[in-house]
């Protein structure tokens, strides 16, 4: 029985094969369910993202092979070819990986933040569909504090790293909160989209579209309106294309992406927009933002008292910064994913111990029981409160004999010591019944009985020297 | 006044070990900001943090020693002009200890001790000027409020400058691009631009009403006063103008930005020079 990791990433497998693999919220419980049932894993948990497909599993030593067998007719994928790409790892080394997957520093974009949820959801969908035993259920609660850890205590998770919070950081510079700021957007395109809902994320309250095309502008506006602001202030409009200069004084930020082989916003343009916001009494910065290749704003608008413009090479500039003070933490990640799978192997050690406890202390009580009601039989003279008494030294001599043995076992366990494997001789314990899936109740038997003795000792001392004797 | 006894013939000490940790405190909050200004991996970051921890707390530091060595000095003496000085030095940093914080990502203080520190050293090169002071000095109630609003005119406008500074700087590095480590520890524009205003408005209303009270009592007590004839009233005038012009460009004419926060700058400089250039602090009273 062992915790192994099948799985395949952004690093070992080309887009092609990762999307065979990708797995929909649909198909989630077939695979967990044929994964258990056919491949014969005791525990499986799947997590799968656009960059990663990876089977965490606890099974017998070779159900490896038979995992893998399973996911390439599930994915309809030859073996040969699945194999090439797949990364199989065993008990600490799937621990860690899993570590270092929560804390980011696994992913393409350095410590981002989105695979946390990932692994989140990777847990409670194997969860809810019965898949997990204690181990996994562990193991990904350990990775989900692991990566909460690491963003915690270091700076992986910090400074933008995509153009649109870049836009969002020097907005931020310029504004403060970006509460109640207008948004004006040039050209429709998936890049300004991105970037106009980062910053309404941030607060910004109203978006204004202006499209050459009409209908396409006020696509995007109501999609805006409906996905991106909330209800009671979805304040997303379009403009006709003619018309936004006159917009332009209204607009705290230009987000400009449009195709235009020419400038589309001149620096005459934007100075006669910040007369107007003067006139207005509405003079606070303008922030330009200029995602086209080639540019769109006429660079000459940034020389302009108050206007701040910045092309896609300052943005990535930015992110450029950020990426790199990101790849200066990770040696500290790595050091608390070290320590985390240290307490994990600890963890996973003294479980193993476990079942052997609980069935070292039934073993225990079976003896004790079946010594004290044989004994109390030949004794039918006794009152009841002298058989309690009887009972009573029962448990106290099995308790104080079990107390040490359990105590080693515990220790031995969580330091992996194979002695474990000779106490189970050594009380002539049978495999099976030291390896039944352990339960809450049966080790919490096993720690009760480690603390019986004290109490039986104390009920025992009220008792006469010759009642006792039995 | 037994407080005030006690503490007479220690005031050049304290006030000494006060200019001492305003220093260090400046050093500290310079080296938060400027040291390896673009440097942002974490290391340096704690390091820019911790500088920034100690300065505030020998700022913190130096207020107290300050403040015990005025109450030495006693309220004879801020009826001269480095006494007010001093006393400007020492409500402008309890207010930067206070409110600091509030006023923007603790950058600030880095524009406010300077100040501070000119202020107390040169209260500190009157030590022997103390005896000469007359005692009746602070004679009316109305010199009183005079003064103490002058002096909060004062500090609220030297915070104004002192957020001019940032935003000019934080304006200079966005403009120039130069988005690295010192970009994202000063406050953004959009703050300092509106602490800029609110210090500005606030202490220029302070320094109206004080000058007013100035001039109502001079004609009380001198009737044949004229303030069109006394210089310190002129030069009053004229350290009132750019703020006043700061102000209106603002509110009517809605102008922002650098060349409006440079106007501060140039009317805070002019305040200096006046109450250095001005034949007295207070008219007739102090010499």
């Amino acid at each position: 029985m062992q915790l192994f990791l099948l799985g395949l990433n952004h690093k070992t497998a080309p887009v092609e094969v990762r999307e065979q693999l990708a797995l929909s919220p649909l198909h989630l419980p077939g695979a967990l369910r044929g994964l258990r049932e056919q491949a014969g894993a005791r525990e499986v948990a799947i997590l799968s993202t656009c960059n990663r497909a990876e089977v965490y599993a606890v099974g017998e030593d070779d159900s490896a092979p038979r995992l893998e067998r399973f996911l390439s007719e599930f994915h309809h994928v030859a073996q040969p070819a699945l194999g090439r790409h797949l990364y199989r790892k065993g008990n600490a080394d799937s621990a860690r990986h899993l570590f270092r997957v929560a804390s980011g520093v696994d992913s393409l974009v350095l410590g981002e933040s989105q695979i946390l949820g990932q692994v989140k959801t990777a847990l409670e969908a194997a969860r809810s569909n019965g898949a997990l035993g204690g181990v996994l259920d562990e193991l990904f609660r350990r990775a989900i504090s692991c990566g909460k850890r690491a963003r915690a205590e270091t700076e992986i998770g910090r400074g933008a790293l995509s153009v649109g919070s870049a836009a969002v950081e020097l907005a931020r510079q310029i504004f403060g909160p970006l509460q109640g700021r207008t948004v004006l957007i040039l050209g429709a395109g998936k890049m300004s989209e991105l970037t106009a809902q980062h910053l309404v994320a941030s607060g910004a309250r109203s978006v204004i579209v202006a499209n050459r095309t009409y209908e396409r502008a006020c696509e995007i506006a109501t999609l805006f309106g409906e996905r991106h602001c909330a209800p009671e202030n979805s304040l997303a409009r379009a403009v006709r294309w003619d018309d936004f200069p006159q917009h332009l004084a209204e607009a705290d930020i230009v987000i400009s992406s449009t195709r235009a082989p020419h400038l589309v916003l001149t620096a005459e343009q934007v100075n006669e927009a910040m007369r107007t916001r003067a006139s207005r009494k509405k003079s606070g910065p303008l922030l330009l933002i200029d995602i086209a290749v080639p540019r769109d704003i006429d660079p000459e608008a940034h020389r302009l008292d108050n206007v701040f413009l910045y092309d896609i090479d300052d943005l990535q500039g930015v992110v450029q910064l950020n990426r790199a003070q990101r790849g200066n933490e990770l040696a500290r990640v790595e050091a608390i994913v070290e320590d985390e799978v240290a307490a994990w192997e600890g963890w996973y050690r003294g479980r193993e111990a476990q079942p052997l406890m609980a069935a070292l202390a039934r073993h225990a009580e079976t003896v004790r029981d079946r010594e004290v009601e044989q004994a109390l039989s030949q004794l039918s003279h006794l009152s009841e409160r002298e058989r309690d008494v009887v009972r009573a030294l029962g448990r106290s001599i099995s308790g104080k004999l079990m107390h040490a043995p359990l105590r080693y076992l515990r220790e031995a366990g969580a330091s992996g010591s194979p002695d474990v494997e000779a106490l189970r001789r050594a009380f002539a314990l049978s495999d099976q019944a030291s390896s039944t899936h352990n339960n809450g109740a049966e080790v919490a038997s096993a720690n009760a009985s480690e603390h019986t003795p004290g109490r039986n000792l104390a009920s025992g001392r009220n008792v006469a020297p010759e009642e006792s004797e039995v | 006044m037994n407080l005030h006894l006690a503490l007479k013939p220690l005031e050049n000490s304290l006030l000494l070990s006060a200019v001492v940790c305003y220093l260090l405190s400046l050093l500290c909050l310079w080296g938060q900001l400027f040291f390896h200004a673009d440097d942002s991996t974490p290391h340096m970051e704690r390091l820019h943090t911790t500088a920034g921890k100690i300065g505030t707390w020998l700022l913190a530091a130096g207020v107290v020693l300050h403040g015990l060595s005025l109450v030495g000095q006693g309220s004879a003496l801020f009826g001269i002009r480095v006494g007010v000085a001093g006393l400007f030095g020492w409500v402008l940093a309890t207010a930067y200890t206070l409110f600091g914080r509030r006023l923007g990502r603790n950058t600030l203080g880095a524009f406010v001790t300077p100040i501070v520190l000119l202020a107390s050293l040169y209260s500190l090169t009157a030590r022997d000027l103390h005896p000469q002071v007359r005692p009746e000095a602070l004679e009316t109630q109305w010199q009183f409020f005079h003064v103490a609003l002058i002096l909060l005119g004062y500090v609220s406008l030297a915070f104004a400058f002192a957020a001019s500074l940032t935003y000019l700087l934080q304006e200079g590095l966005l403009k120039r691009k130069s988005l690295g480590g010192l970009w994202q520890r000063l406050p953004s524009l959009q703050v300092a631009d509106e602490l800029i205003c609110r210090t500005t408005t606030f202490g220029l209303g302070m320094l109206t009403i004080g000058l007013f009270i100035g001039v109502v009592w001079q004609q009380r007590y001198h009737p044949q006063y004229a303030p069109l004839h006394d210089p310190k009233a002129l030069f009053s005038i004229l350290t009132w103008v750019p703020f006043a012009l700061y102000l209106v460009s603002r509110w009517w004419l809605g102008w922002r930005g650098r060349r409006t926060n440079l106007v501060v700058v140039y009317g805070f400089v002019l305040l200096v020079i006046s109450f250095f250039g001005a034949p007295h602090v207070l008219t007739g009273v102090a010499r």
